[in-house]
């Protein structure tokens, strides 16, 4: 390649960055003229972009030279990501950063979830996750299932998208300072379990569900977050279930389902377990196993051993044979 | 009296660097803070080449050495800190009295692609050890960041920049700066000499570009 012409990529590249992502493909044919080979390359350079972000980060962490500087919060506050703003930190974890934002341009007054993933977090599978979730977030529509509204790759190469910013409570606590009587509890409830049946037709399994997941707004409406260790039944992946669902992920024990918590292959009946555990305590006040675990194997003994229901004092054992084991 | 600087061949600027060993690189550490550095920095920055390059093996052989020694404090951890490390050379190196702020500035560019020469050694070290030779030199418990699967990529992401350089050198420094050096964008910028706008859109080009180049390298259609 010869500067000229590598000048001439860098300008219509520039020129094409300016735009939303739907308008570069025209703005390059514009610029490029009947120049056919430059078109080429500089779409795709531009498709190479964000596989590109997301390579690098891979790369630094697995050449064992994470780049700190780039995984710095603050660095992040008050700049603008796409054509918002970040106005303050919403919370952080190994899947990403979520940051409170509002459009730059003020043609909405609208406030956003913006969710990054900062170059050196990028492990292979965070980075992997990160878009996984954003293809997850794409597929579901529904009323109490925040909504992805907008995504792309920052100057710098960093991933990000944007989603329904939910100002809300967790659903317990929502349900306790307001004192809902048992019907509104179950009334509630099964906004949540509408949510996520919406997920499971759509092969989705939140694999998450907890009251700080699922949050009530003011005005009584109930919206399901985070999808960032959920997973999809229909993935080619999920074949070898039991590796997916190994020891690292970040899952909440107190909600977990037994299969999960002992690594075994997962599906929707996981969520229904966990929503099992969430209406035992929306309507009793306690969790069902009363206590916290001290290790990872406590956790299993609790769950998949001693607090079978039918073994938990107090309750009425089931009559028969056919009930609960 | 003006001290002199052992050097070995060492040529970043036109051709691949000598490997360096870590004995050699020791010794370095009782001529550190000499004003000299900051002379021969400012000479660089004035286009004198032969000052470019004895800074460069300076700031190479501190960085290798500083890299060990930063395991040695982390004992069992298998990253290397290089934001931390271009800094502490720095303040190893540069006389800070007699420093100027672009002489900061300049100086983590070179010890941005003193840490890419370096992180292309280790690859090549792990590489030879895996061939069974060349590597005889290198004790066994020499400190290594770059995993054997992961040493072709940083080769080939190496190839690729000598490549990119022959049509854009500001481009290779911003690569340079962000990813070897992890500095900030407003780092680059000061390092290079540039503007923030500058620095992003050459990161997302030359990004994308090299990622392709790597991909040819490693799986030829």
């Amino acid at each position: 390649m010869d500067p000229e012409r590598w000048r001439q990529v860098e300008e219509v590249f520039a020129a094409a960055l300016e735009q939303s992502p739907a308008a570069r493909a025209g703005v390059v044919s514009a610029a490029c003229g009947d120049d056919e080979a430059l078109r080429h390359e500089v779409l795709s350079l531009l498709e190479a972009a964000e596989p590109a972000a997301a390579y690098f980060a891979d790369l630094s962490s697995r050449a064992g030279v994470p780049s700190p500087a780039s995984t710095e919060v603050d660095q992040f506050l008050g700049r603008t990501v796409g054509s918002y703003r970040l106005v303050r930190l919403l919370g952080r974890g190994g899947m990403g950063v979520v940051f409170l934002a509002e459009r730059d341009d003020r043609q909405f007054e609208k406030q956003v979830a913006l969710k990054l993933l900062p170059l050196g977090i990028g492990s292979t599978e965070a980075m992997q996750r990160f878009l996984l979730e954003r293809q997850i977030l794409a597929r579901l529509e529904h009323p109490g299932i925040a909504r992805l509204l907008d995504g792309g790759v920052t100057e710098d190469g960093t991933p990000y998208y944007v989603m329904e910013y939910v100002a809300g409570v967790p659903i317990d606590e929502y349900s306790d300072t307001n004192r809902l009587t048992v019907a509104e509890r179950l009334e509630l409830f099964l906004k949540v379990c509408d949510a996520v049946d919406h997920a499971h037709r759509h092969l989705v399994v939140h694999r998450d569900l907890k009251p700080n997941n699922i949050l009530v707004t003011p005005d009584g409406k109930v919206k399901l977050l985070d999808f960032g260790i959920a997973r999809v039944l229909d993935r080619e992946r999920s074949a070898g279930g039991a590796t997916f669902t190994g020891q690292a992920h970040p899952m909440t024990l107190a909600y977990a389902s037994p299969e999960q918590v002992q690594g075994a292959p997962i599906t929707t009946a996981s969520d229904v377990y966990s929503l099992g555990v969430l209406l035992y305590k929306l309507l009793t006040g306690f969790h069902p196993y009363r206590r916290d675990f001290s290790s990872p194997s406590d956790a299993e003994h609790v769950i998949c051993v001693r607090s079978r229901p039918s073994r938990v004092p107090g309750l009425p054992q089931p009559t028969g044979t056919s009930g609960m084991p | 009296m003006r001290q002199r600087w052992r050097l070995r061949r060492c040529e970043p600027f036109g051709r691949a660097i000598l490997l360096t060993g870590v004995e050699t690189a020791c010794s370095f550490s009782c001529m550190a803070s000499s004003p000299d550095i900051t002379e021969r920095l400012r000479l660089a920055q004035q286009g004198d080449r032969a000052a470019l390059d004895e800074v460069f093996a300076l700031v190479y052989d501190e960085l290798h050495r500083l890299a060990q020694a930063q395991r040695r404090r982390w004992s069992g951890d298998t990253t290397l800190d290089t934001t931390a490390l271009v800094h502490e050379v720095y303040l190893k190196l540069v006389d800070q009295e007699g420093a100027q702020w672009n002489d900061r500035s300049h100086f983590l560019a070179v010890a941005a692609k003193a840490m890419r020469h370096l992180l292309v050694n280790y690859a090549e070290r792990r590489r030879a050890a895996k061939r069974g030779g060349g590597a005889a030199t290198v004790s066994i418990d020499e400190f290594n960041p770059v995993a054997e699967e992961v040493a072709d990529e940083v080769i080939a992401l190496h190839e690729a920049l000598d490549r990119l350089a022959r049509v854009s050198e500001r481009q290779v420094g911003v690569v340079e700066a962000r990813f070897y050096a992890g500095l900030s964008i407003e780092e680059t910028a000061r390092a290079l000499g540039i503007s923030p706008a500058t620095v992003k859109r050459d990161w997302q080009l030359a990004s994308a570009w090299l990622h392709r180049e790597i991909q040819t390298t490693l799986s030829p259609p």
